[in-house]
């Protein structure tokens, strides 16, 4: 699709997101534009523009992802399928109609907390330069690790084992005959990653150990032998991180505003819980935002739909 | 361990995984009618509650998995009811979000029922697969390498020569500031199935110290040095599952290709006039 197609469908959102404006005040009647018709059923610009914002389903097209092209072959396939799974009356299905009835739920829901999120003002550069004076990881105390690994499961009686054996030293290739004498399956992998790309707990536990040394973590349930090859300094200039620091900051404050307004609705609601499911009550209110829901709403913002 | 982005988080959008109600995932309970929570009078029902617990891939249904699907849809039901307050539900950008919703899981629904084949793939097919695939299984490396990225295009047939004599990173540094290209290094370690599969049979057929062109196009050329290799090979029955679901997505692909392709030849798809004729042309 060229320059011109695009700054068409770009006016045309434009011009949508008004219509939604004039919507919120009641005048809004204009029809969508239509982008295409499949078999008579219409596919809108707002469709394609919205299609771009998320992995496509069906994700056949030649085109590469995400373009306007690519967007419009995936809506004309869903649409497609669409039309022979409502002559199949899959519709019908009650399992189908159920999750259908939760989509559309969790849509909504996303929608009122797009619009009451709203837009979260922009960091300031005092607010990213105390991130980065927090966060040395990501630029002037880069570090680069290069880490054997080994993932596996073991009993308690075998993992007090393994820790004694790495509280004596012993190498990490000693601690694998351990495993393979007790036939402990793991697979062997080296991973490298810099400062700025591993989570704070995995940077924690690499930089509490010494190059050639070798640890045993525990990460979500799963056992972790690791010895860590090699660490080094990796500097790199604050410039291009400012960017990334200010999209972290940015995701920060929605998911915040987002939780903000989820106990908001908490605070004045009428919660019951029955039966059996009394004891799930919590303590006390509590907003938990799903990472689906606050992704949805960065997305939302950084695409510019209010 | 593994490296993650939580730092600097992309924005992808991530769609929630909302099943059919057929998985075979926790469930809480039998009875789908049964009220576990009433908010501001509207009924939560135990089947609302294993949908959640399906969505948020619990796996089991102890208290503390009920608790945080609960806790999610008491938080969903309270945006819903806001919506529909403030009229939402009316607005055109969330109709669209809505019926993309609901969209997403018919087509999921007829295609796993109506396209996509529903036999296992064969265990020959996977031993296949395994056999063809050594340096990703049981040849299976780590590599350990040093990347040279040279700011130049295709490097000349002489050049090439000279860097392939030289065995050490010292050495293929030398021979680049001699002439005075300009190149970054990275030292990496990776597993056979990090590397490009285009790339992976030139590394597995190479040996320390070999170098090895990783791509070239115009003005940037990648080189890697290899400068160790470490043998840790993959079992059939370790990789045979991934493998299944590696082929069975390849094979729906396939199969809804050609399915849409007959499909698309068969409808009436009209295009709008948008000036640039022929641009929207539908992949076939």
């Amino acid at each position: 699709m060229t320059k011109s197609t695009r700054a068409c469908v770009f006016t045309l959102a434009a011009a949508a997101l008004a219509l939604v404006a004039c919507d919120k005040l009641g005048h809004s009647l204009a029809a969508p534009a239509v982008a295409a018709k499949v078999n008579g059923a219409d596919i809108t610009f707002a469709q394609v523009d919205q299609e771009m914002g998320r992995p496509p389903i069906l994700g056949v097209s030649d085109h590469p992802w995400p373009t306007t092209a690519a967007a419009l072959d995936e809506l004309i396939d869903q649409e497609l399928i669409l039309q022979k799974a409502h002559a199949a009356k899959i519709d019908r299905d009650p399992g189908v109609m159920q999750a259908t009835q939760s989509a559309r739920r969790a849509a909504l829901a996303v929608g009122w907390l797009r619009s009451a999120v709203g837009v979260v003002p922009e960091p300031t550069d005092q607010e990213v330069d105390d991130y980065l004076h927090h966060h040395p990881e990501l630029a002037s105390g880069r570090r680069f690790f290069n880490w054997r690994l080994v993932s596996f499961q073991a009993s308690a009686t075998q993992i007090a084992d393994i820790q004694q054996q790495v509280a004596r030293n012993m190498s990490f290739d000693g601690i694998l005959g351990y495993l393979d004498a007790n036939n402990l399956r793991y697979v062997k992998n080296q991973q490298t990653a810099a400062s700025d790309q591993l989570s704070a707990e995995s940077l924690r536990q690499l930089s509490a150990i010494n190059p050639g040394d070798t640890a045993l973590f525990t990460n979500g349930g799963h056992l972790e032998l690791v010895q860590l090859t090699s660490e080094y300094a990796a500097p790199i200039d604050e410039g291009p991180v400012r960017t990334l620091v200010e999209t972290t900051l940015s995701q920060e404050r929605t998911k915040d505003a987002a939780g903000a307004r989820i106990a908001s609705l908490r605070a004045k609601a009428n919660i019951e819980f029955l039966g059996d499911f009394k004891a799930l009550a919590p303590a006390r209110p509590s907003a938990a935002v799903s990472q689906t829901q606050t992704k949805e709403i960065e997305q939302a913002i950084g695409t510019g739909l209010k | 361990m593994r490296p993650s982005n939580l730092g600097i988080a992309t924005l992808a959008l991530s769609v929630v995984g909302f099943t059919c109600g057929c998985g075979s995932g926790a469930t809480a309970s039998p009875n789908a009618t049964q009220v576990v929570a009433r908010i501001d009078g509207h009924e939560l029902t135990i089947s609302q509650l294993n949908q959640a617990l399906l969505a948020i891939h619990a796996p089991d249904t102890g208290p503390a998995a009920q608790q945080q699907a609960l806790s999610g849809l008491i938080d969903e039901e309270l945006m819903v009811q806001a919506a529909q307050k403030a009229k939402l539900d009316r607005d055109r950008d969330v109709m669209t979000s809505m019926d993309a919703g609901s969209r997403e899981i018919l087509v999921q629904a007829y295609a796993e029922q109506h396209i996509y084949p529903s036999e296992p793939i064969d265990d020959s097919e996977l031993h296949r697969f395994y056999d063809a695939n050594p340096a990703l299984f049981s040849e299976r490396n780590i590599y350990h390498a040093v990347v040279f990225n040279v700011e130049q295009g295709p490097l000349s047939g002489e050049l090439q020569a000279e860097i392939d004599k030289a065995r050490s990173v010292d050495a293929v540094r030398a021979i680049l500031s001699d002439k005075k290209i300009v190149f970054q290094t990275e030292e990496i370690t990776r597993a056979a199935e990090a590397i490009p599969l285009s790339l992976l049979p030139k590394l597995a057929a190479a040996g320390t110290g070999d170098s090895v062109i990783a791509k070239s196009e115009s003005g940037r050329t990648q080189l890697f040095l290899l400068t160790g290799l470490e043998n840790s090979p993959l079992s059939f029955d370790q990789v045979s599952s991934e493998i299944g679901q590696f082929l069975t997505r390849q094979r729906n692909k396939a199969a809804l290709k050609i399915y849409l392709q007959q499909l698309r030849a068969a409808s009436k798809i009209e295009y709008a006039n948008v000036n640039t004729p022929g641009t929207s042309a539908p992949s076939q």
